[in-house]
């Protein structure tokens, strides 16, 4: 008997599925239910659905620093303590920057979540579709290189995934900003009822105030519970009312007997067969014990986040692809893009003194993209949305000359009303704004370090004037008073929608995938999270991934079958 | 000059010297203990209370002292602020005090609640930065306090449901979360 052989075979599978995120959950369902034998590699520790959600029913006093950051948690994560992710109420959620540092020539702002689930546990939940506007943009105004596929289709596996997941929206026959098919949607307040009023008479309705299409349950849905209006949702959530690996695809997966899940597994690389001229498994570092393991597959979904995963492709070196896996075209780790924001406006609404709400809905009101549509051209192409909400202040109000009981008295009832728009923009691809190994440098696992070298640039720049601007030019045709504007600085990758880098395009000479997420070189390998994206739209980027990957899926599944793989 | 520089002066005299070890509160000076300003001693925590209890005083619902918010302001400008914040804090409780003593003749801690009060709000229009982190850090203690929270403000942790347009009721608190 040999050994050798029980062991490759006890380590081989149908199919690998790289990390267990958004995409990688999709994977894992949509293989496994397929009839796949599937392996599920996540580098990070296992995160039970809700038993491990160990802050999420934790009152306001049961933090000791009540959120605030820790003089020890800025030093031991200096990266994703830069904004406000990361905080006491989901810290464990988030990367340790020491243990797992990276390297940048600018900056730019990664926020990682390695554990099962990755950052669907964490993630804003907005879930918009792109249009057709931007699945042509790149072709029509010869940017980067065409999108190989069309909104058509992607249409019917948005249809698809927003069914599984659902999604909480309005249909408002935008085109740029195409419905899907949702849940009943949040409801509006009466300062953002108004408000919408305004906007949409002002405008006619060439600017739509719409509430945000969210990945959060209105109904119970699937055997998942409906939102309780607590806005935790970033400490995970015990009635799986919003949309994460661990809520939705991992049961799925799980139901179907198929799947083996593996944590503390780093995949370091992928290992090229150069007789077949496919991949035939990965190589995986144990994260705990060190050891190395090596999985066999026929296929193999990379979904280990849009840098994971170019990470995992520029260090599977070979004779064949000296300068990383598929990367014939030379375009592998460029193009990296990340939408900008940070810029807007907040003023205050005089009147509805007479009314407030109850329960704190995690969603925000959003006006789809307007701008350079149809004959309008402004001095920048593409276009960005703009998200905000009204509520009334609370304890944390300016409070004028008062006695310091009074001011007590005045910090407990409700205050004014305060409403603010912020735009979240468009990216376009550049060659320049890319990642490389450096493999002077090593992490614990003794693999080298990604480095990051982006920037955002004048189309962006020029973007954000309109973008503060018309903020505020909102806000006051709404009626607010006290207007201010502003543009903080946004450093690429703080937005955590990290797209391209191993883009999609129909030629092999300018892209790294094709239009079923294959790479061009080794068809058995598949890429089908945020690296793949040719441009990035100006909407949230999730659902374009649960939708490409649950595509890529059927297609891979049916060339398999076929013995195309 | 105040209480503190006066330590560190006589405590800066001493350690200079051999002759160190004599004088058990003066050693604790040269190795960063009580003459530290970056570090609260009992005086400083004694007056941080005082302060605390003044800008949020007891009403009809409990005030910071009740809420346990002067040793929550200590605590979290040792884990989350940098030394020199602290120290500008306890120079500044320092200073109140000093201010206190030349006005009233007594310490701040000892004042009626009306001249405490009058002394924080001079301070507070001069845009006293010390006075303005303790600010922030007293109110964030005690609205997220259970006192705070629960009393003072109304929680609501599991709404259920989302109501956007709610009339306003008759003495209806605001959100605490």
């Amino acid at each position: 008997m040999n050994l050798n052989i029980t062991a490759q075979k006890a380590n081989t599978y149908d199919a690998i599925v790289v990390g267990s995120g958004i995409s990688g959950g999709w994977s894992a369902k949509e293989l496994t239910e397929k009839g796949l034998k599937v392996l599920m590699l996540e580098r990070g520790r296992n995160i039970e659905h809700i038993k491990d959600y160990e802050n999420t029913l934790k009152q306001p006093w049961e933090f000791k620093h009540r959120g605030e950051l820790t003089n020890e948690q800025v030093r031991t994560h200096p990266v994703q303590t830069r904004h406000g992710h990361y905080n006491e109420y989901n810290e464990s959620f988030w990367v340790n920057d020491e243990e797992c540092p990276y390297a940048e020539v600018k900056r730019f702002d990664w926020f990682r979540g390695y554990q099962v689930g990755g950052r669907s546990l964490m993630w804003g939940r907005g879930c918009l579709r792109m249009g057709e506007v931007d699945f042509e943009a790149n072709a029509k105004e010869g940017i980067g290189v065409p999108w190989p596929i069309a909104y058509g289709d992607i249409a019917p596996w948005y249809d698809y995934v927003e069914r599984f997941a659902g999604i909480s929206g309005q249909a408002e026959g935008l085109p740029q900003c195409p419905d899907g098919v949702f849940l009943p949607p949040m409801e509006m307040n009466c300062v953002e009822k108004e408000v919408k009023k305004r906007i949409e008479t002002h405008y006619n309705r060439e600017r739509v105030l719409t509430i945000f299409r969210m990945a959060n349950l209105t109904v119970p849905h699937n055997g998942r519970g409906k939102c309780q209006y607590r806005n935790l949702c970033a400490r995970g959530c015990p009635y799986g009312a919003y949309f994460s690996t661990q809520s939705a695809t991992l049961p799925a997966a799980v139901a179907t007997g198929n799947l083996t899940l593996r944590p503390f597994s780093v995949v370091s690389e992928i290992i090229y067969d150069k007789e077949t001229r496919k991949a035939k498994g990965v190589r995986v570092i144990d994260a705990e014990t060190m050891e190395t393991v090596e999985y066999y597959a026929k296929i193999i979904f990379l979904n280990a986040s849009t840098l994971g995963s170019t990470y995992i492709l520029l260090n599977s070196v070979s004779e064949a692809f000296p300068e990383g896996m598929g990367n014939g075209s030379g375009q592998l780790g460029h193009n990296l893009m990340d939408h900008h924001f940070r810029v807007g406006a907040s003023g205050t609404f005089e009147g509805f003194e007479d009314v407030y709400y109850s329960g704190r809905r995690p969603a925000s009101v959003y006006v789809p993209r307007y701008r350079n549509l149809g004959n309008e051209k402004r001095d920048y192409i593409r276009g960005f949305g703009m998200s905000g909400s009204a509520s009334r202040t609370g304890w944390q109000k300016n409070i004028a000359e008062l006695s310091y009981a009074e001011e007590k008295e005045e910090r407990t009832v409700p205050g004014e009303w305060r409403m603010g728009f912020a735009g979240w923009g468009e990216t376009l691809p550049y060659y320049e704004n890319r990642v490389w190994l450096d493999h002077a440098k090593k992490d614990k696992w003794g693999l080298p370090l990604l480095t990051i070298d982006a920037e955002f640039k004048e189309n962006e720049l020029k973007m954000r004037v309109d973008m503060k601007n018309d903020a505020a030019e909102m806000l006051e045709i709404a009626g607010l008073k006290d207007v201010r504007s502003y543009d903080r600085p946004s450093h690429p990758g703080a937005c955590i929608h990290e797209m391209g880098t191993a883009r999609m395009g129909s030629d092999p000479k300018t892209s790294v995938t094709n239009k079923w997420n294959q790479l061009h070189e080794v068809p058995n390998v598949f890429v089908t999270d945020g690296a793949c994206m040719t441009s990035t739209g100006n909407q949230n980027p999730s659902l374009t991934y649960m939708a490409l990957t649950a595509r890529a899926c059927d297609y891979a599944v049916s060339a398999l079958k076929k013995g195309d793989l | 000059m105040n209480r503190r520089q006066a330590i560190k002066g006589v405590a800066a005299l001493i350690c200079g010297t051999a002759a160190v070890s004599t004088f058990g509160l003066m050693t604790q000076s040269c190795s960063g203990g009580k003459g530290d300003p970056a570090v609260f001693d009992d005086v400083d925590r004694e007056l941080m209370n005082a302060v605390c209890d003044t800008l949020i005083p007891e009403t009809d619902v409990p005030g910071a002292k009740a809420a346990g918010v002067g040793p929550f302001v200590v605590m979290m400008l040792e884990d989350c602020h940098s030394a020199e914040e602290r120290a500008e804090v306890t120079t500044g409780l320092s200073t109140l005090n000093t201010a206190a003593e030349k006005q009233y003749g007594e310490a701040f801690g000892e004042l009626p609640a009306t001249d405490r009060q009058k002394l924080l709000k001079t301070l507070e229009k001069d845009k006293a930065p010390f006075l303005n982190l303790i600010k922030r850090l007293a109110n964030r203690g005690y609205y997220t306090s259970e006192i705070g929270a629960t009393q003072a403000l109304v929680l609501d942790f599991t709404p259920g449901d989302y109501d956007g347009c709610l009339p306003l009721q008759e003495g209806q608190r605001a959100w605490a979360m």
